[in-house]
């Protein structure tokens, strides 16, 4: 019971991280390169400086990645790098996706 | 749980996933490519030079005889079969790198909207250049090659997010509108100019970025052993 019940807030979890796209695009990013710095991100994705600070927050509140701040040559470097936890949930999320679509195909045939 | 999740918005996402996916993976390993490929580029532009400077001394020591345009046909084969051969090397080192086959290696190079680019864009550079054949004007197919290359470097910077090769393609725009307008009899030292010394600039200034990328990542990831060393010996 309590099994289900911690599955079930989980996804919600999920579900609520990864509603917004810009999320599921940094994640993606993510999986593909480990890790991307704060410039790197805001020309892949198109978005503002603040918005894309406030999608970082989200994600490392989440511990879905880490955060590493230094300075190179006198400028302040910010690099994003995805976490083992965050690889695994977004990984349960897309699997999530599949079943969905794929309960779906099986009520059609 | 599930049913909260609307199947549109399943596939939306898993779409969405996809082509992010695919896009930072063609556009990670094709940086690569470029940045760690800048040396050839700077390596054809100099045998763009070699090939003029031939020419030149042919054209002006015999003239334009039938067996000199044989001649000089055969050099540029020559120089760029070379060139070809090298690039071609190159790319199955980076394919055998990744641990991947040469065609895979390709496929992922060159994603979707690269090739949606790249196809309009040879197709009309192929029959433009027919078509100043034809009329007499061959010297115009190289500015016409050089406004292609630029609009396929522009494209490719706005596909890969690299805005080095967006100002490169620029470069090679202006240069080929300035040899539209104004060329007429200078081809090899237009080619010299913008195929030759414009490569050899843009191939080593991509070939440096290259190498201090790959020094900042080096220091990054030691860096991070480093801490973790540290924190596991606390």
């Amino acid at each position: 019971m309590e099994k289900k019940a911690n599955q079930s807030e989980n996804r919600a979890h999920l579900e609520k991280v990864f509603q917004v796209p810009a999320r599921l695009k940094i994640m993606s990013i993510l999986i593909v390169q480990k890790k991307a710095d704060f410039s790197e991100l805001i020309h892949a994705l198109g978005l503002t400086r603040g918005n894309l600070s406030m999608h970082m927050k989200m994600l490392e509140e989440s511990k879905y990645i880490s955060i590493k701040k230094q300075f190179v040559k006198n400028r302040p470097k910010t690099t994003y790098t995805i976490t083992v936890r965050g690889k695994r949930d977004f990984q349960i999320y897309i699997d999530m996706l599949e079943s969905i679509i794929a309960t779906i195909k099986k009520r059609e045939e | 749980m599930d049913e909260s999740l609307s199947p549109k918005k399943a596939l939306e996402d898993l779409n969405l996933i996809k082509e992010t996916i695919n896009r930072s993976t063609g556009a990670s390993m094709f940086t690569n490519f470029v940045y760690s490929t800048g040396t050839i580029l700077a390596f054809a532009g100099l045998h763009v030079i070699v090939g003029c400077i031939l020419s030149y001394y042919l054209l002006q020591t015999y003239g334009l005889t039938p067996k000199i345009k044989i001649a000089l046909w055969s050099v540029w084969a020559a120089l760029f079969c070379f060139v070809s051969c090298i690039t071609i090397g190159t790319l199955l080192k980076q394919a055998k790198a990744h641990d991947i086959s040469l065609i895979t290696y390709y496929k992922r190079i060159a994603i979707k909207t690269f090739i949606q680019i790249d196809i309009p864009l040879e197709t009309m550079c192929f029959f433009f250049s027919i078509y100043f054949i034809k009329s007499g004007q061959p010297f115009y197919i190289l500015p016409t090659l050089a406004m292609w290359i630029g609009v396929l470097l522009t494209s490719l910077g706005v596909v890969y997010l690299e805005k080095s090769f967006q100002f490169a393609g620029y470069v090679y725009l202006i240069s080929g509108g300035i040899g539209l307008i104004f060329l007429s009899g200078y081809g090899l030292a237009y080619a010299a100019v913008v195929f030759g010394i414009f490569s050899i600039v843009h191939g080593l200034l991509m070939h440096n970025r290259y190498k201090q990328l790959l020094k900042e990542h080096s220091q990054e990831d030691n860096a991070s052993a480093n801490d973790q060393l540290t924190k596991e010996s606390e």
